[in-house]
């Protein structure tokens, strides 16, 4: 995994992070094993940069701007969360985890389908299972993504995880039998008509009360009353 | 139309809609996906006429999801009636939608169909609207 994407940083007093979003910076925080806390600030058009260069899946140099009394080198770091406004998709904040560079550490890798347009030339739809495989391995090694060849599955057909091949070093960590994909044959209109006459039909019922439902079972079966 | 099996009320008050959804805010089972920009009520009938719209437009292949559920009822009071004589009856169900619900998502589908489909879709409904697509992982397909 390429690991030239450069993101620069200042430490930041923690509290106060709309204002420091007004002034066009983002939050962060650093994090990591033997690693203090750092609370630091980045530029957010920095951050979109790197972000989309693909610094939101791999590792990214982070250079620490006054830094006061820390000895500072240039950081290892990976994403760990993105928080993001929910309308307008802005960043709000981000945590950022130093990777230690000798020590196995979990991460998610998407997968690449290949064959796509071969695998569904004919009547099939590609249903998809999962997204991201969670692989085990050296920071060096982590992949940008693992590829899928789905190009010679014929209608019906599936790939589950133990299908896919790791790349060197890289141990995939999901259950084996967790599905990637199956070709599947699109909903005919038929289905859907039938379906939606279905759901015309109970227009006018009202939904049953649980209390009542309760009160009846209770009438039913009456208390013996205890004798005299 | 979709309406809960069994409620344990069979009113309820107006309730308020402020904030933002931030819950239901992303595409999570397709690739496409039609999401509020504005708080409002979606009724079952609003909610049933968009998704016909959405599968008659993409017509074979894909795959619709909806995820928004009119679980609250509406009562209202009949033409005529003097004040008074208490709350009216449930007339029909609404989905409370706070800006950001990623009310209804597809998949199987070009994103120049999608954009389409869920265009059609997005008139049948009482909110502002916005196309977005899945972030992250797993899009990156090629052939």
């Amino acid at each position: 995994m390429s690991q030239d994407i450069t993101l620069s940083a200042s430490l930041r007093e923690p509290g106060h992070p709309r204002r420091l979003r007004r002034e066009g910076f983002v939050p962060v925080i650093l994090y990591g094993q033997n690693v203090d806390n750092i609370a630091l600030k980045v530029d957010e058009y920095d951050l979109q940069k790197a972000l989309s260069a693909g610094g939101d899946r791999g590792l990214m140099n982070l250079t620490i701007k006054d830094n006061g009394d820390l000895a500072e080198e240039d950081r290892v770091v990976m994403v760990r969360e993105i928080q993001r406004h929910p309308v307008t998709r802005d960043v709000l904040h981000l945590d950022l985890y130093q990777v230690d560079m000798d020590t196995r550490l979990t991460t998610e890798v998407p997968i690449r389908l290949l064959g796509v347009e071969k695998a569904t030339s004919g009547i099939a739809v590609v249903q998809r299972g999962l997204r991201e495989l969670t692989v085990e391995c050296l920071p060096v090694a982590i992949p940008d993504y693992i590829e899928v060849e789905i190009g010679e599955l014929e209608l019906g057909e599936s790939i589950v995880v133990a299908d896919v091949e790791a790349p060197e070093g890289v141990e995939i960590m999901n259950e084996p039998d967790d599905n990637i994909i199956t070709l599947v044959q699109p909903r005919m209109e038929e289905e859907e008509e039938e379906e939606e006459e279905e759901l015309l039909i109970d227009e006018d019922m009202e939904p049953e009360l649980i209390g009542e439902e309760d009160e009846d079972e209770e009438e039913e079966f009456p208390e013996e009353e205890p004798p005299a | 139309m979709l309406m809960p099996k069994r409620v344990k009320y069979r009113k309820q008050q107006r309730g308020r809609m402020k904030g933002l959804d931030r819950r239901g805010s992303e595409v999570f089972y397709g690739e496409y996906g039609l999401q509020a920009i504005e708080p409002g009520w979606v009724s079952a009938r609003q909610i049933e006429s968009a998704r016909v719209a959405l599968t008659r437009s993409i017509k074979r292949g894909g795959k619709v999801w909806v995820k928004i559920f009119p679980d609250k009822p509406v009562t209202t009071t009949p033409a005529e009636t003097r004040m008074g004589k208490g709350k009216g009856a449930p007339e029909y169900w609404v989905a409370v939608v706070r800006p950001g619900r990623v009310m209804f998502e597809l998949a199987g589908v070009s994103e120049e169909l999608a954009q389409e489909a869920l265009r059609l879709a997005s008139h049948k409904l009482p909110v502002k609207t916005q196309f977005v697509k899945r972030e992250g992982g797993g899009e990156h397909e090629s052939s």
